[in-house]
This record gives structure tokens, C-alpha cells and sequence, in this order.
């Protein structure tokens, strides 16, 4: 095992807009033990099948409705959090009726929890603070050794009681397996749910918004409110902007929202005859990718953020489109039809060093994983519509994630590689945004309403 | 001229014209098109318009956005060559996002894509 400290102190800035607040994660103050007592912390056998882990409701320490109601809802997110990057085997929480309920943070039946079959259990606690604050606590036993190799306390608002489980799903996925979790991430996405038809001078032109929402499609939040189209969102490496192509002037031109600010940029300067779309944010966030018509035909640039020290990247009669970047900034995949069809090509940031990655009848969108991967996501024609599929760079072996079931397009990696959203037609015939595993498993639909398309994932 | 731009609009005074799958060339129909309407536009000499390139769905939203540009530029440029003065014409891509037709079928695709005139300044 690795030895890590059972607890962290972290004083944690919510990065959102509604939440203000102050996230507190302390110290319990009859903490029971730590790495250095010789403990094993890490819970089910090192080696072999994965932990099995049971998640019952929280303790409402006080009885009001909304503290009761965040009892249920902290402990369903956090299994859902947990299922979701499938590090243990949740024990289906439908199973957990015969099980005594806990008297206290610390008291709840061990032995019981272990004849279900559990590795170990998250206990946890909520109350009404007299502030009119939520405290939340949870420790993570070991059923077999009955320690507890966890605790946390978060207070703040009750608007928050989502984000107190997926701090603690990552608390817990970062101790028990060394992973960082995307449970705090956030999705940006394209949406007619709110599509008003404009009059103007195309009768009944639907209109398309971005929105941004919570990594699992709770807490949606309308980012644009333009009455016109508004397409190819992309996050900032920080998660605190969204760059996208709008067209709120009539044509084409990239604009920064800073959503926490309220604030916009348009750094590319479109004007009437030289348009600007499809953003792309380098790695550090200090150059963003982009198409552009500004010499005649869709061409590749990259700019600082700011829009200065433009550079022209492509330079080819044929469509250069859908750019992104490599973990570390130095090379970029994009589209082009050069052959005569849209396939994937690689590029030095500087121009240099050109090579062809897909050899099929149609690709595009292609989206660089994150490190320790190295490989490239797209979307492919497999027929009738498209699918998702990734090339490995260093084999060049391509493997298929989804197979036939409506159209797919337009993946975009998760912070830690481990995932991809898309969009997908599967189902209602209507465009909805789905996640899935790099492996093709653990398909989970994220939107429901209008059409929803061309997500973004935020580290 | 006394009606409004959305009345104007309304009797689509400018025809569209029509591409085939993934191509952005203008095909013979396409010129006659375009040879009236630039006819229109010399007979109005004080309009402007804008061109919008438009895709089937069939592609991916991405790729569409720039076959779109591809597709208003060549009706553009093929106007300028008519003599019409490229000041009097803006052309932006739509990329497949305001299909005109929304059924799965060639006879529905094949009136997504096309090159869409909008007078802009009568």
C-alpha cells in the first residue's frame, strides 16, 4: 500500500456562482487513526477483485425537511459518484433495508455490514447548523478492521449538498485509489430547450444557447442569452470561461464568457467578410486554436487568448477544420478534406512535421486525451451515421466505443482520461449527451430535454 | 421599393441554389440561379445580401461549419464574377443548424444544402 494522510485539511473555493460560499474540509477532532499508526488504510485486499463498498443513507441529526432531504440525496450522489469510475462494486442500495440504521457517526453495525458483503461503509451525518448552515460528516469504514480510514467535515449552504458528495467521492477516490475523480468537473453544451423561433428576416429560425451543468447533468445553467445560434462550446483549462462560436452579429466570431464574471471577450475580431469559429484552449490556457475563413478558406490559427501573435497554422485549398491540442501543447490534430474526404491529421504547433491518423470514409472532431493516455477520439462514418472511435498514437490501433445505435459525435475527454461525452441520437431519435468509459462501458445518458449537442468537458 | 426587409424577404426575391453531398462547387442549376439573381441585384443596385452556406445533417456539426463557409464563399465569389461588387454580399456559414427540411431523406437533405440569400439592405 501507499501511505497517505487518512485526513487533509483543505480550505476549498467554490468555483461556482451560486455558492459563494466557503467549503470547510477539516480534521474530525477524535480522529482514529492515520498512516503512521501502521493502520492499513486502504480498504479490501490489495491485490485481486475490487473493494465492495456500501453507501447508506446519511443521519439527519436534525429533523427538518431539508436536512432530511440532503440525508438521501448526499448518499445517492456519492454511490452514483463512486459507480461512476468503477474503482469499487457498490453494493445496490436496495439491499440495505435489513441492516440496522447507525445510532451515530461511529456507531453503526460493522459485523452486519460485512454478512452483506461489504469491503467497507461510508457512514455519514447532516444538521442544521443554529446559522441555518449544513454540517456534513462522514468517515469511510473498514468493516473487517472496524477502523475508520476517513473523515471529513464540510459546512455551507444547502444549495450545495450535491457538491459535499462529490468532494467526498473524490476525497475517497484519491485515498483508497490513488485516482483523481471528475465528480466536481462540469459539462458545457449546445441546447434548443429553450429555443425561441426570432422573427426577423428568416421566418421561424430556431435558435441554439450553451449551457454548462454539474459532470452528471444536475445544475443546468443557461450561459448565453442571445435569441440566436450560439454553437461549439469549449472550457478553459481553469473551467472558469467558455469559449464558443456565436452568431449574434449575424455571422461567425468566437466570444470568451467568463461565467463567474459575467464578462465577454472576442478576441479573434470577426468582422462582416472575416469570420472566426470552433475554439480551442492550448493546455495552459494561454493560446486558443480556431477556424477561420480570413484568407479565403477554412484555415487553421492559433492566437494568444488576448488575440495577439496570430499565426496561421494550415495552409491548403481544402477544408482545415476541428482543431485540439496534445497534453503538452506542442502538437495539433485537426480535419481536413484534402483527399477529397474529412480525415484526421497531426501537426507541430508550429507547422511542421504533417502526418495522416485515419484512414476511413469520414472523420472529424477529433479531441486529444489527456495524459498518461496518448490517443485521439473522433467521430467516424460506420454507416448511415457516425460512431465514436480512438486511435492509439503510438500503435495506431483503433478501437470502437459505440457501434451503430443513432448517430455519435463530437467526444471530449474527461480530466483524468477515464471518460468521454458525446452527443448520440440513440433511443428518441432526438440529440441527447451521453458519457462513457474509454473501454466503451459504462454508458450513462446525461441530458433529457430539446436537443442537446457538441459538449465539452472541463478539467 | 416600400415594403419592410421581412416583407421583402418573405417573397424570397433570390433563389437558392443547391449543392451536391459534400461539395461546395456550384453545378449548372446553380449558375442559371445565380445568373438571375445577380440580374436582380443590378436591377436593385442599392441592396446588399448576405449568403448563408447550409449543410444536410448528415455530416458532423463540426466539419459542416466550415463545408457551410466553403459553400457561401463559392456562391459569393461566383456572383463576383458575374460583376456583382463583392461589398454588396456577406457570406456566412450555418453549417447544418437551420436545416430547412427536417426528415431523413435525400429529398429533405438535398434542400439543406444550399446557399440561402437574405437582403440584408434594400
Amino acid at each position: 500500500m501507499t501511505t497517505r494522510p487518512a485526513l487533509r485539511i483543505a480550505s476549498l473555493v467554490l468555483a461556482l456562482p451560486t455558492a459563494g460560499a466557503l467549503l470547510f474540509a477539516q480534521q474530525s477532532p477524535d480522529q482514529p487513526s492515520d498512516a503512521r499508526s501502521g493502520i492499513d488504510l486502504i480498504i479490501g485486499d490489495r491485490i485481486g477483485a475490487q473493494p465492495r463498498l456500501a453507501v447508506p443513507d446519511c443521519l439527519a441529526l436534525t429533523g427538518d425537511p431539508e436536512t432530511l432531504d440532503a440525508a438521501a440525496t448526499i448518499a445517492q450522489v456519492l454511490f452514483d459518484d463512486l459507480d461512476f469510475e468503477r474503482e469499487f462494486r457498490m453494493v445496490a442500495r436496495d439491499t440495505y433495508r435489513t441492516i440496522r440504521r447507525a445510532r451515530s457517526l461511529t456507531d453503526l453495525p460493522l459485523d452486519a455490514w460485512q454478512e452483506l458483503g461489504a469491503d467497507g461503509v461510508v457512514s455519514c451525518s447532516v444538521e442544521r447548523q443554529p446559522d441555518g448552515q449544513l454540517l456534513v460528516r462522514a468517515r469511510l469504514f473498514n468493516v473487517r478492521s472496524l477502523d475508520s480510514t476517513l473523515g471529513v467535515e464540510y459546512t455551507g449552504s444547502y444549495r450545495d449538498v450535491r457538491l459535499y458528495a462529490h468532494e467526498l467521492s473524490n476525497e475517497i477516490h484519491r485515498q483508497q485509489r490513488g485516482l483523481e475523480g471528475v465528480a466536481r468537473s462540469h459539462l458545457a453544451f449546445v441546447s434548443d430547450r429553450d429555443s425561441e423561433s426570432v422573427l426577423g428576416l428568416v421566418p421561424n429560425r430556431q435558435t441554439k444557447e450553451i449551457y454548462v451543468s454539474d459532470y452528471d447533468g444536475a445544475n443546468v445553467r443557461r450561459v448565453t442569452v442571445t435569441r440566436s445560434l450560439n454553437v461549439t462550446p469549449a472550457w478553459t483549462p481553469d473551467a472558469r470561461a467558455v469559449a464558443y462560436t456565436s452568431y449574434r452579429s449575424g455571422q461567425q466570431d468566437i466570444v470568451i464568457s467568463h461565467i463567474y464574471e459575467g464578462r465577454l471577450e472576442t478576441p479573434a475580431s470577426g468582422n462582416e467578410r472575416e469570420h472566426n469559429w470552433l475554439p480551442a484552449f492550448s493546455p495552459d490556457g494561454r493560446q486558443i486554436a480556431f477556424n477561420s475563413n480570413r484568407d479565403g478558406n477554412p484555415e487553421l490559427y492559433v492566437m494568444n487568448v488576448d488575440g495577439t501573435n496570430l499565426r496561421r497554422l494550415t495552409n491548403h485549398p481544402a477544408i482545415d477544420t476541428s482543431p485540439t491540442w496534445s497534453p503538452l501543447g506542442h502538437q495539433i490534430a485537426f480535419t481536413s478534406d484534402r483527399t477529397g474526404s474529412p480525415q484526421i491529421y497531426v501537426v507541430g504547433v508550429d507547422g511542421a512535421g504533417l502526418r495522416r491518423i485515419t484512414f476511413e470514409s469520414y472523420c472529424d472532431r477529433p479531441t486529444w486525451s489527456p495524459s498518461p493516455y496518448n490517443e485521439v477520439a473522433y467521430s467516424s462514418r460506420t454507416g448511415p451515421g457516425h460512431d465514436i472511435k480512438v486511435v492509439d498514437l503510438a500503435t495506431n490501433e483503433v478501437r470502437q466505443l459505440t457501434f451503430g445505435q443513432g448517430t455519435n459525435e463530437s467526444p471530449s475527454y474527461s480530466a483524468n482520461g477515464r471518460h468521454l461525452v458525446f452527443s448520440s441520437t440513440r433511443g428518441s431519435g432526438s440529440k441527447q449527451i451521453f458519457v462513457i468509459g474509454r473501454d466503451g462501458r459504462g454508458l450513462r445518458q446525461i441530458t433529457y430535454i430539446g436537443n442537446n449537442e457538441m459538449p465539452s468537458w472541463s478539467r | 421599393m416600400r415594403m419592410t426587409l421581412d416583407e421583402l424577404n418573405a417573397t424570397a426575391p433570390l433563389l437558392p441554389v443547391f449543392f451536391n453531398y459534400d461539395e461546395s462547387e456550384i453545378l449548372p442549376a446553380g449558375q442559371t440561379t445565380l445568373q438571375q439573381n445577380a440580374e436582380w441585384m443590378r436591377r436593385w443596385p442599392s441592396t446588399r445580401v448576405r449568403v448563408e452556406g447550409h449543410c444536410d445533417e448528415r455530416g458532423t456539426n463540426e466539419y459542416n461549419l466550415a463545408l457551410g463557409d466553403s459553400r457561401a464563399a463559392a456562391v459569393r465569389d461566383y456572383l463576383v464574377s458575374l460583376g456583382i461588387d463583392a461589398s454588396r454580399i456577406t457570406a456566412v456559414s450555418r453549417g447544418e443548424e437551420s436545416p430547412f427540411c427536417m426528415e431523413e431523406h435525400e429529398g429533405c437533405w438535398s434542400r439543406n444544402r444550399r446557399g440561402h440569400f437574405v437582403v440584408i439592405v434594400k
